[in-house]
């Protein structure tokens, strides 16, 4: 061993060999990062099970885990070292999300009665730990789904759910005031005793939250949509969420007289980090069809007049979602139940007038509905992670995927759906798919590799993985 | 210093005298042979062992799953497999975990692929290496690699991919018979490489050709590496030709046996074999209907673009003694040169030899009374010299005995075979057809899609999401009665 860089450990009586440099991973904060160059014949002494420090070194030398899912000992064992969050993180990375890979790898049951109401997956590059609210009841599970911890909100229900940290989650309710702060500090028990609400409304309800990305160098905020207890004047509130204090109010809008939709509040926000703007979008269906409402806002810019904006009355959206990667605004008609796709690069630019929806999907169907006031897309929703745009329809996930042609012309691009597992055409006995009941999405969030679904009336979160999951049954 | 324990003496030698080089992995002891390491480890001057940063435990899973390759390793086969590119070991590993050579009568069901979206597969392309490109669902392609890991999955712009091919090293050719051209994507990347047509400057009508059938390209050892790529395109009025394609450039260099496609006899084939050693393109085409079926058999020189034999059922040419047995499906042994036919009526196979054609150069072989399934929508597939059939009631093989050869059968008293032999033409005789499959296995649903790859036979059935891939095995399987 002439290497003067060689760490010599004795681990319970076990002699491990590595480099300074493989120790050093663990990051400043692990005890093993200090361990300085010795020789064998003077080895570091650590009073810890040799056979788990064997699969944290592993895991230290190869950044992943050999052998799928960890044990709680062994989560425990990375706690002891300071490497719980950099072994959690490498269960579900970002870069191995694949759509067409999405598999059901696990049911993680709810307590209680109430199913839930809204999932959600805190952001990466954190570790990807899930949260689900059932009744007033709001749970995290770790990214190796492994532990949970629940905690009471003052909210009877939770209709918005976001994760912004393992540590943080936020939670509104259509009907109640506040947005509800949600701690799940690691070693002390989790609380909910704080609240955000608008200071001009103090009792007006969450429609929707946003939240933007804690990459991004700017101080993280939170955007919430309310509505005053009245009903007649609602707006988006920008918190800083180091501070918590409102630091912005954005298209606050009155209700006077029976104009109800000159004045639709938004009931999706979306943040596009990329391009540091807003999407707020709302709809109001009356008896003279649906209207609909979908805004950007330059948050920075103005606070009263948004950068562009469209009033949708003819297959009015269903749901309405941006995508950053893709430049680019998805709906799915409420008559048509086709996906639309708008890009962000063309908006504004060519006049007003201009259809700025292109169907991505059948457009002659997506005619023949909108004509013929049909209700195709009640009930689906819209939502983009990554590279991809996720549609529900019912109780399955479709996902529409960009392909690249290379020709002599040119780059052309196009966009082609499929179905997330299964689909709904099949149901063979047998398969993993096959055994689980299917019923209508209410919720669901996408983050690291995994996609979360709540359905109606099961009291379980269906977690599809696309990085783990055996790849051939063996028989 | 810590006990040599877990892998001393790992690698000191199936081959034996070879140097042994010791290496100190993450503080565990190793000797293995110098030779069979990679260079950046066995050029390592050190008179004492090397040290190297690795996970011991896995190296050894490596070296106990070269040496017993029965038993199942400790660790999932892709990390053993990135971890032996480090020492230099995966050629050995890889060989190790794939299984022994492919006999039909003693295959049988490995395991099961299943892609996680939209499962149903549309066309198949394995590898020599065992690797397999699988079509499946609306448009997208999952390359499985040669451990038969889940490597990619991706979506073409192809909407059904019905044709597929695996051009080495990592390029798919698809096509789909809805949708114009052949297109070569890289299946590792999951990117668009670039696209076919069928052109024809003196006639517009040759438009948004689509494609029908992409030949089986020679194996890698084969002397010529480059040879074409033949494809069968199609336009919407039916006119149709056989484009050999250069593999490098990826342009079409020459168009094969144009035809109005107006009549079955001129539709075009369904399946194309490239015969390199000869020179030749074998084309069949098979249409069914109420009245049975019907098809041609063509043989096309590729330098003159002429047909060299063909054949067409029912009705056909010569003295045939199947009349109204048209056949259900054809195919090349392209090592054997021997083309083999399966009939649609009687189920029975039919053998040409391709250095002896004439106008009825058929040799049937029935597979008895066993074969009651008919040979209604009979698949065949000839692979490693064995030809594969699937019938409604299963999946049939027949193997030659190569015993024959030498006398070790006394076939004198039968006077028919005495005369195959003499003419040194194709011996019923040698033939012998099993079952491969169980009744259990047959009840899955009829097979729609063969395909050889590797020791493995790749096998798809009607309204089944998977793909079953079929394997010889050395294990036993004993089911403890304890």
């Amino acid at each position: 061993m002439a290497s003067t860089s060689v760490v010599t450990l004795n681990v319970g009586g076990e002699l491990f060999q590595t480099t300074a440099a493989t120790l050093s991973r663990a990051g400043a904060s692990s005890p093993l990062a200090s361990l300085a160059p010795s020789p064998p014949n003077a080895p570091h002494f650590l009073d810890r099970d040799p056979r788990l420090f064997a699969l944290i070194l592993s895991f230290l030398r190869r950044g992943r885990l050999a052998s799928l899912p960890p044990s709680p000992a062994l989560l425990a064992e990375a706690r002891h070292f300071a490497l719980d969050g950099a072994l959690l993180a490498s269960l579900s990375p970002a870069s191995a999300f694949s759509p067409l890979s999405l598999r059901p790898a696990a049911l993680l049951p709810l307590t209680g009665r109430v199913a839930p109401s809204a999932v959600a997956i805190s952001p990466s590059p954190r570790t990807a730990s899930l949260l689900a609210a059932h009744g007033g009841v709001v749970t995290s599970f770790d990214a190796a789904l492994a532990s949970r911890t629940s905690v009471l909100t003052p909210l009877p229900a939770v209709d918005s759910l976001v994760a912004v940290s393992p540590a943080l989650a936020l939670a509104g309710a259509r009907d109640f005031p506040g947005v509800h702060l949600c701690r799940f500090p690691g070693d002390a028990p989790a609380t909910a005793s704080e609240a955000l609400s608008w200071p001009d409304s103090p009792s007006a309800s969450v429609l929707s939250l946003a939240a933007t990305a804690a990459s991004e160098p700017a101080p993280q905020w939170l955007f919430a949509s309310f509505e005053s207890a009245r009903r007649n004047s609602s707006a988006v509130v920008a918190f800083d969420l180091n501070s918590l204090t409102p630091v912005a109010e954005i298209g606050r809008k009155e209700v006077f007289g029976a104009d109800v939709e000159a004045a639709i509040p938004p009931t999706k926000l979306g943040w596009l980090a990329g391009h540091s703007l807003l999407l707020a979008a709302g709809s109001h269906s009356g008896p003279a069809g649906m209207v609909g409402d979908i805004r950007l806002w330059d948050v920075r810019a103005s606070s009263t007049v948004p950068v562009w904006e469209v009033r949708e009355k003819e297959d009015c959206f269903a749901d309405v979602a941006a995508s950053d990667s893709l430049s680019a605004l998805f709906k799915v008609g409420a008559a048509s139940g086709e996906v639309f796709m708008a890009d962000l690069r063309r908006l504004g630019g060519d006049g007003i007038g201009v259809e700025p929806w292109v169907c991505i999907g059948d457009e002659k169907r997506a005619a023949a509905a909108t004509a013929s006031r049909r209700k195709d897309g009640n009930n689906c929703r819209v939502e983009c992670y990554r590279n991809w745009v996720f549609v529900a329809r019912g109780a399955d996930v479709e996902v529409w995927s960009q392909v690249e042609l290379t020709s002599e012309a040119g780059t052309k691009k196009a966009m082609r759906r499929n179905w997330v597992g299964n689909g709904p055409s099949m149901s063979t006995a047998g398969s993993v798919e096959g055994t689980m009941e299917k019923a209508k999405i209410v919720s669901w969030a996408f983050g690291g590799s995994r996609m979360a679904l709540a359905r109606v009336d099961q009291r379980s979160i269906e977690v599809w993985d696309s990085a783990s999951g055996a790849t051939s049954v063996q028989l | 210093m810590e006990t040599s324990a877990a892998g001393a003496g790992a690698g000191a030698g199936r081959r034996g005298s070879g140097t042994a080089k010791q290496l100190n992995v993450g503080g565990k002891l190793f000797a293995l042979e110098a030779s069979s390491l990679s260079l950046s480890l066995s050029l390592d001057p050190s008179p004492t062992a090397t040290f190297v940063d690795r996970d011991p435990a896995l190296l050894s899973a490596i070296l106990s799953a070269i040496r017993a390759p029965s038993s199942p390793p400790a660790f999932p086969a892709r990390i053993l497999l990135d971890e032996a590119l480090f020492y230099g070991l995966h050629a050995q590993l890889l060989a190790a975990l794939s299984p022994p050579p492919l006999f039909g009568f003693s295959a049988s069901l490995a395991s099961t692929l299943s892609p996680a979206s939209e499962p149903f597969p549309t066309a198949l392309a394995a590898s020599h290496d065992g690797s397999l490109c699988l079509a499946h669902g609306a448009g997208q392609l999952t390359y499985y690699s040669p451990a038969l890991d889940r490597l990619t999955t991706f979506r073409t712009h192809l909407h059904r991919a019905t044709s597929l091919r695996q051009l080495s090293p990592s390029l798919a050719v698809v096509g789909s018979s809805s949708s114009p051209g052949l297109h070569v994507y890289d299946f590792l990347e999951g990117r668009h490489v670039a696209s076919v047509e069928w052109a024809d400057p003196s006639d517009l009508r040759v438009l948004k050709a689509r494609v029908i059938a992409i030949a089986a390209r020679p194996p890698a050892d084969a002397a010529d590496t480059n040879s074409p790529i033949f494809a069968t395109f199609e336009c919407s009025h039916r006119e149709n030709c056989i484009l050999a394609i250069d593999p490098v450039t990826l342009k079409p260099v020459q168009e094969i046996g144009r035809q109005g496609g107006t009549a079955a006899k001129s539709s075009s084939p369904g399946r194309v074999v490239h015969l390199q050693e000869l020179g030749l393109v074998f084309a069949s085409s098979v249409s069914s209907g109420a009245f049975g079926y019907s098809g041609y058999m063509r043989l096309w020189d590729i330098r003159s673009g002429n047909v060299v034999w063909e054949t067409s059922e029912p009705g056909g040419s010569g003295r045939s003694s199947r009349f109204g047995d048209p056949f259900a499906d054809a195919d090349v042994d392209v090592k054997q040169m021997v083309l083999y036919k399966v009939c649609s009526k009687s189920g029975d196979i039919g053998a040409a030899d391709l250095r002896r054609l004439s106008d009825d150069p058929w040799v049937y072989m029935s597979s008895g009374p066993r074969g009651s399934g008919g040979g209604h929508g009979s698949v065949l597939h000839c692979y490693k010299s064995q030809v594969f059939v699937s019938r409604k009631d299963g999946l049939e093989v027949w193997s030659t005995l190569e015993e024959q050869q030498n006398g070790r059968y006394n076939l004198g008293e039968q006077p028919r075979a005495k005369e195959v032999l003499d003419s040194k033409g194709i011996n019923e005789n040698s033939y012998r057809s099993s079952y491969m499959d169980t009744e259990e296995d047959s009840k899955r649903g009829m097979i729609e899609m063969m395909e050889g790859g590797g020791d493995r036979l790749f096998v798809t059935r009607a309204g089944m999401p998977a793909v079953e891939v079929w394997e010889s095995s050395r294990l036993a399987g004993a089911i403890s009665l304890s």
